[in-house]
């Protein structure tokens, strides 16, 4: 279970309340407008960025003030999640031994994660050879060799076409129910991550909104929901 | 069209150069002096001091950059103009710095003699070593930033962010930093002619020697045809470099610290930082002591002055006439023509400019013809450089603007120009600075009576007035420092 109690994130005049949570093995979308704040919960809660006061709780052990390396947290970016000099078996490495030095076991655990992602092909490339859905599998398969509990995507499949962005999507989804992690995902795209998300976390007005069933999401009648969702406020307002 | 007349009027000047040169070798039927030990030894001193400066520069700057990157503290952009002005600094006043900091009469005598091979590569370093470190800071600035955050969250080692996350950004612009500093050194000309001897003399220097001491040309066609070949494929070597893969960009960079630092690391980076800072400083600092002390406006140093400037405006004014077109053609061609002043070094143009000159007759206006053209085309690659990167933004408005059918003026007057004047005003006061500075071109030349700030603190130095060549050199730096300064507010506007 992760957990924000009581955030509150202040930088220059942009500030950010956030109470947060979200369960093992269930995939939460992060929606809400630009520059809202949807980047900087994920960096918070990541450990790149400081919070004022409040707490992130992961499986109720206080981290707000680990190192991102001492958190048991995966994050994900919309591009960059490789190291373009390294091979894609080595970048999947990466999550074990930063030295590359890894035991027998250890290289197996890498084949596995790269055999799951559906690039057991692959592992010898660089990422300059692949396109780039398989560059995001390769940082998929990474997560998986590291002993993460929470899975942070920032508009991971932002640069992909769209049947592209659905096969990943369902992979992230299978993986959050494997390695029951709790995945909060990032999205722009509100109708397409519509069917796979249990549950949406809205940003909007300085503020982080409690987590919501899609379809009570998707019907709210509060007026920010309606005007990020594209539905005319004044007609659900009265 | 621009172009096509920028790039004839630049191939012109340097044909014109090496024309008379190989005249001089048909009139002599192809008697040219063979490479002999002599010559060899000029070269083998050439690229060993090259060598050595550049490793001396590239080597600690890389470490420096890397510490500067990621240590935060008070003062680290002060310290980073700091490593701008050494661009500013006239050669002979970082000479007259280095002779009155640690010569016989120096602030520290007795250390390292100036008129040796380890007083040419502290100047060398004094130069190089600040901008090999502003390159890789900049290297390491526009690298994206989740690597380092990948690094942060995977736990890595000081020594696995370097090799994974620094290393291969560090790497992809090491050859060409490596290249263009080991290039300027071996065409080093004001340092080797006032610190060198008879036994530490550069191809540059002993081209210049051969003509004008010694009056031999075909002495000096050899060593200006080895010359040419030593910068072009040093061109050639930086070039290629260029054309490495730049991996994925980014747009954002994160300022936050997101890796603790070990204590070791820190200390070997503020280590690092006080040696650069202290190679750089009292250069310039015992300038400012010395010359405060000294510093005249008589009537002679006052009429250097607006020769300079008058000198300096007018080839700042033609290098940014030639630089524009070419900044903007963007192609091969307009490119490498841009790097003919590097390519086919001063000294070589100059000889045949000389041979010319005495034939057309020595009139003064003619000699300030050439000192111009010549200042021209030695600060023309800097000023295409710079101005490219003001062409950068106007690429992706090329089709916004076809489709508006904005030409001619009215694209200048509402597009081009509003983009590009904070970038075009830069370019123009470092050709100035450039062109102020300059001895290189009037000594090849033969100053001809003109008196120039340079000239003037140069002739002080050699008549041994001490005194007066402290204010003559802290008027120089006071008048190049102020014009720099300008540029760097207006490039910091840009951004």
């Amino acid at each position: 279970m992760l957990e924000i109690t009581d955030g509150h994130y202040v930088h220059d005049t942009f500030t950010l309340d956030i109470a947060l949570k979200a369960a093992p093995g269930e995939l939460s979308a992060v929606l809400g407008p630009s520059g809202a704040g949807k980047s900087t919960l994920l960096n918070i809660i990541a450990g790149f960025e400081p919070m004022m006061q409040g707490r992130v709780l992961i499986d109720s052990a206080d981290i707000s003030a680990a190192q991102p390396s001492q958190r048991p947290v995966s994050m994900v970016f919309q591009d960059n999640n490789v190291f373009p000099h390294l091979t894609l078996w080595q970048n999947v490495a990466l999550g074990i031994a930063p030295n590359l030095r890894l035991t027998e076991a250890q290289s197996g655990t890498v084949d596995a994660a790269l055999a799951r992602v559906g690039l057991a092909n692959l592992r010898t490339r660089r990422p300059g050879d692949v396109s780039g859905g398989e560059r995001q599998r390769v940082a998929l398969a990474r997560v998986l060799v590291r002993s993460t509990k929470v899975l942070l995507l920032d508009e991971p499949f932002a640069a992909l076409d769209p049947g592209l962005r659905k096969d990943m999507l369902a992979l992230v989804k299978e993986l959050t129910r494997e390695k029951q992690l709790a995945t909060l995902l990032v999205s722009h795209q509100p109708e397409e991550i519509r069917a796979a998300a249990d549950a949406v976390i809205f940003v909007a007005d300085g503020r982080v909104w409690p987590a919501m069933p899609p379809a009570s999401f998707f019907a709210s009648h509060e007026a920010v929901v309606a005007s990020y969702l594209g539905r005319s406020a004044s007609s659900t307002k009265a | 069209m621009g172009k096509r007349l920028a790039e004839f009027a630049i191939l012109g000047a340097i044909l014109c150069g090496v024309a008379p040169l190989f005249w001089l070798l048909i009139k002599q039927g192809f008697n040219t002096q063979p490479i002999d030990s002599s010559v060899l030894a000029v070269l083998a001193f050439t690229l060993k001091q090259a060598a050595l400066s550049t490793l001396l520069s590239v080597a600690p700057g890389l470490f420096i950059a890397r510490a500067l990157t990621r240590q935060e503290f008070a003062g680290r952009k002060l310290l980073l103009t700091l490593f701008a002005l050494p661009m500013a600094v006239p050669a002979i006043v970082a000479v007259l710095g280095t002779t009155a900091l640690i010569g016989n009469a120096g602030l520290i005598p007795g250390l390292i003699s100036p008129y040796s091979l380890a007083g040419i590569l502290f100047v060398h370093v004094f130069f190089n070593l600040p901008m090999a470190t502003r390159l890789f800071y900049q290297a390491l600035q526009a690298a994206p930033p989740e690597g380092y955050k990948l690094a942060a969250q995977l736990g890595f080692s000081d020594i696995a962010t370097l090799r994974h996350v620094e290393w291969p950004v560090l790497k992809a612009v090491l050859p060409q930093i490596g290249a263009i500093i080991f290039l300027l050194c071996a065409a080093s000309f004001v340092v080797v002619l006032t610190l060198g001897g008879a036994s530490s003399t550069t191809l540059e220097v002993a081209i210049y020697q051969s003509l004008r001491m010694d009056f031999d040309p075909p002495r000096a066609l050899t060593l200006s045809l080895l010359q040419v070949a030593l910068c072009a494929a040093l061109i050639g070597l930086a070039q290629a470099a260029f054309k490495q893969d730049t991996g994925f960009t980014s747009l954002r960079r994160s300022q936050h610290r997101l890796a603790p630092i070990s204590g070791i690391a820190r200390l070997g980076d503020v280590v690092l930082i006080a040696l650069a800072t202290a190679i750089v400083l009292p250069v310039l600092g015992v300038i400012f002591w010395r010359g405060a002390f000294s510093l005249h406006l008589t009537v002679s140093t006052l009429q250097a002055l607006a020769t300079s400037l008058a000198l300096g405006f007018a080839s700042a004014i033609l290098a940014m006439l030639l630089a524009w077109p070419l900044a903007k053609a963007r192609d091969g061609s307009a490119r490498l023509i841009s790097l003919g002043g590097l390519i086919v070094p001063p000294a070589v143009i100059a000889t045949g400019w000389f041979l010319l000159l005495h034939k057309l007759g020595d009139s003064l206006a003619l000699t300030c013809a050439f000192i111009i053209a010549l200042n021209c085309l030695m600060c023309l690659p800097y000023a295409v450089a710079s101005l490219r990167g003001g062409q950068a933004q106007l690429v992706p408005l090329t089709r916004l603007q076809r489709q508006l059918g904005l030409t001619g003026f009215g694209s200048f007057h509402i597009i081009e120009w509003p983009l590009m004047r904070a970038c075009a005003a830069q370019a123009f006061l470092m050709a100035l600075v450039l062109s102020l500075g300059d001895l290189t071109a009037i000594t090849l030349l033969g100053s001809g009576g003109i008196v120039t700030l340079p000239t003037l603190l140069h002739a002080e130095m050699g008549h041994y007035r001490g005194a007066d060549a402290e204010g003559t050199a802290l008027l120089l730096l006071l008048v190049c420092g102020a014009l720099t300064f300008a540029a760097q507010k207006l490039g910091e506007g840009d951004a």
